[in-house]
């Protein structure tokens, strides 16, 4: 998928990675690589930005921790991440639900 | 010359072009090796030659320039903000306070003892005695003459 379409969901995404627990940075690339099946293969550098964004909003927490030997930068979500990601991911279904409708020529009920 | 380590070029790359306080670009410069380095390890277990597994962990990771613009434009976290402003008007408030205080150590005297100093001058200024001098001779004008005493 071409980056300007991806861009916009990193954020979403990278708090319903850590919504399964801590992980570094190179560790979240993995895991959007391996849940997207290879789909999403966005430059790995453009995580770190958002990470520190999160970060600077309240959504995420993080502490330096020593991982396979080397020292990294490890993310959580604060109780704040926690809600939003839960809000971010209702937010995409509905979205989702509403598209699909479109393409496939169906009305959804108002509401 | 050996040539310089495909990372370590990037990182220092990266690090002039940040323009952030310097504890934010050392721990982004500490993030990003981080993550090269596993990267270029990893494409080095599935058997590839460490400057190709450099290369191309530098392929993924995408522009320096680029990445250190969004880190740029990334917000200052809470705390620092508090910090950044609220600090300066602690002190400002410690500092006129205690200006105050040093003022007030060192004031004038106060009103009463102005008014005690005034008093004493007026006692013994020559105008007094020349007043005093002007009633005594005046028959029966006498400050310490009542009217009607003999």
């Amino acid at each position: 998928m071409k980056i300007p379409e991806l861009q916009g969901h990193v954020d979403g995404m990278l708090l319903a990675v850590l919504s399964d627990g801590p992980l570094h940075g190179y560790g979240m690339a993995e895991e959007l690589r391996r849940r997207s099946g290879g789909e999403f293969d966005l430059a790995e550098g453009t995580i770190y930005p958002a990470l520190h964004r999160l970060e600077s909003a309240g959504l995420l927490t993080s502490r330096w921790e020593v991982v396979g030997g080397r020292r990294r930068r490890v993310y959580a979500l604060s109780n704040s991440g926690k809600a939003a990601a839960v809000d971010r991911r209702t937010t995409w279904l509905a979205f989702r639900c509403a598209v699909d409708a479109v393409f496939g020529g169906e009305a959804l009920e108002a509401g | 010359m050996p040539a310089r380590d495909p990372i370590d070029a990037y990182v220092s790359e990266l690090r002039s072009e940040l323009r952030v306080p310097r504890w934010r670009r050392r721990r982004i410069v500490l993030e990003v090796r981080a993550h090269l380095l596993d990267a270029a390890e990893a494409e080095r277990a599935a058997g590839v030659d460490a400057g190709v597994a450099a290369e191309r962990a530098l392929a993924r990771f995408g522009f320096a320039s680029e990445h250190a613009a969004q880190f740029n434009r990334v917000p200052r976290t809470r705390s620092v903000l508090l910090r950044r402003t609220l600090v300066p008007w602690l002190a400002a408030g410690v500092l006129t306070s205690m200006a105050t205080a040093t003022v007030w150590a060192f004031r004038p005297a106060t009103p009463a003892t102005h008014r005690e100093a005034l008093h004493a001058a007026i006692q013994h200024s020559p105008r007094r005695s020349v007043h005093a001098a002007g009633h005594a001779a005046t028959p029966g004008t006498s400050p310490t003459r009542r009217a009607g005493a003999p």
